[in-house]
């Protein structure tokens, strides 16, 4: 039983009553004054009332409304929890849907920031890498030239101080060995050569 | 001048010791003389004074024959060229000698030399002029020749 027939219900009784109470104060009419027909007819509502309205029928109208009450209550529970349910299913959809795309999103960004990373770090690494050949190059160049200069100072040197080094290992390897004797042609030679320096400038000495 | 300096006389110390031996020898003959010592008394020489004596035959009892030898040896001394000589070792007398006869034959009778040491020249001479300096060395003929040295140093590369 739903609410409306329950209304339906104590309408139908409310205009029953009253139309009841209607004739009872029509019969009543031609023969009572005003006040006291006034006074008549509340207190015949009032005992027709009590009459219809008494206590087991008022318990029998609460229990009625109590558990129309109750059904209603089940009923918008029911459906309160089907809409509840049916709202976290769109709801949990939806976060789906929006958490997907936010991520897909996020990620797209990610990726493309990431892509962007990568290309600008590719890019810095060969710009590094072309300036590291740039310099390997250039030092390598200053390498092979200061290695040149070197190997070259290092042979001049070594030709210019050759004698005095070709000298001193034989300086050092037969030392004192040397006869004088076996030199005095080789001397005696080189003296013959520059005899007449040697008469010239001690000439020109004296 | 018709002086001969023998050989055992090289350098200008020699020089200087046999103008100072002279003199020696002609003060004690000539105070031997005035002393009318009899026999006259005459002192020591040393080698070299009596190598020049019987190198040139000179009397050396005679004081005028020694006053005109110490004439001659002090024009010598004050007048004599010289050159140096640096040798790798010490030479020995005979090398010294025939050193010097060349020199005296070639260059000037009177001339005296100067010895040194020069180790590091290894080989040869160096004889060095009032003026001038003449390498003999090996140091000097190896550094006019280095570019054979060179060359050697390459094949053997």
């Amino acid at each position: 039983m739903t609410t409306t027939t329950i209304a339906l219900i104590i309408a139908a009784l409310v205009v029953g009553g009253a139309v009841f109470i209607w004739f009872i104060l029509r019969s009543e009419k031609t023969e009572q004054s005003g006040r006291d027909i006034d006074t008549q007819l509340a207190n015949t509502a009032k005992t027709g009332v009590d009459k219809i309205f008494d206590e087991e029928f008022r318990e029998e109208l609460r229990n009625r409304g109590r558990l129309h009450f109750e059904k209603i209550i089940g009923e918008n529970a029911m459906f309160l929890q089907q809409d509840l349910r049916l709202t976290t299913t769109q709801l949990n959809e939806y976060m789906k849907t929006e958490i997907k795309r936010t991520l897909q999103s996020e990620f797209s960004k990610y990726e493309e920031s990431i892509t962007t990373a990568k290309d600008l770090a590719l890019e810095s690494i060969e710009k590094t890498q072309a300036v590291i050949e740039q310099q390997r190059l250039v030092l390598e160049k200053q390498m092979t030239d200061e290695a040149a200069a070197e190997k070259a100072r290092m042979l001049s040197s070594f030709e210019k101080n050759m004698a005095d080094i070709v000298n001193h290992y034989i300086l050092e390897a037969i030392g004192n060995e040397i006869d004088l004797t076996v030199q005095l042609d080789y001397i005696f030679g080189y003296l013959e050569e520059n005899k007449q320096a040697i008469m010239e400038d001690i000439k020109s000495g004296s | 001048m018709d002086l001969k300096l023998p050989t055992t006389i090289a350098s200008r110390k020699d020089i200087i010791r046999l103008h100072r031996e002279i003199r020696s020898f002609i003060d004690v003959s000539t105070q031997s003389i005035m002393r009318h010592d009899n026999p006259v008394k005459y002192p020591a020489i040393s080698d070299q004074l009596r190598a020049l004596a019987v190198l040139n035959q000179i009397d050396m009892r005679d004081p005028k024959s020694c006053e005109r030898l110490l004439q001659k040896i002090d024009t010598i001394k004050e007048h004599a060229p010289s050159v140096h000589i640096s040798f790798p070792t010490e030479p020995s007398a005979d090398i010294l000698e025939r050193l010097i006869v060349w020199f005296r034959k070639e260059i000037d009778p009177f001339i005296v030399i100067q010895v040194g040491l020069q180790p590091t020249i290894a080989a040869g001479v160096v004889v060095r002029t009032p003026n001038h300096q003449f390498d003999f060395s090996l140091r000097r003929h190896l550094y006019a020749n280095r570019h054979k040295l060179g060359e050697a140093l390459q094949r053997a590369y």
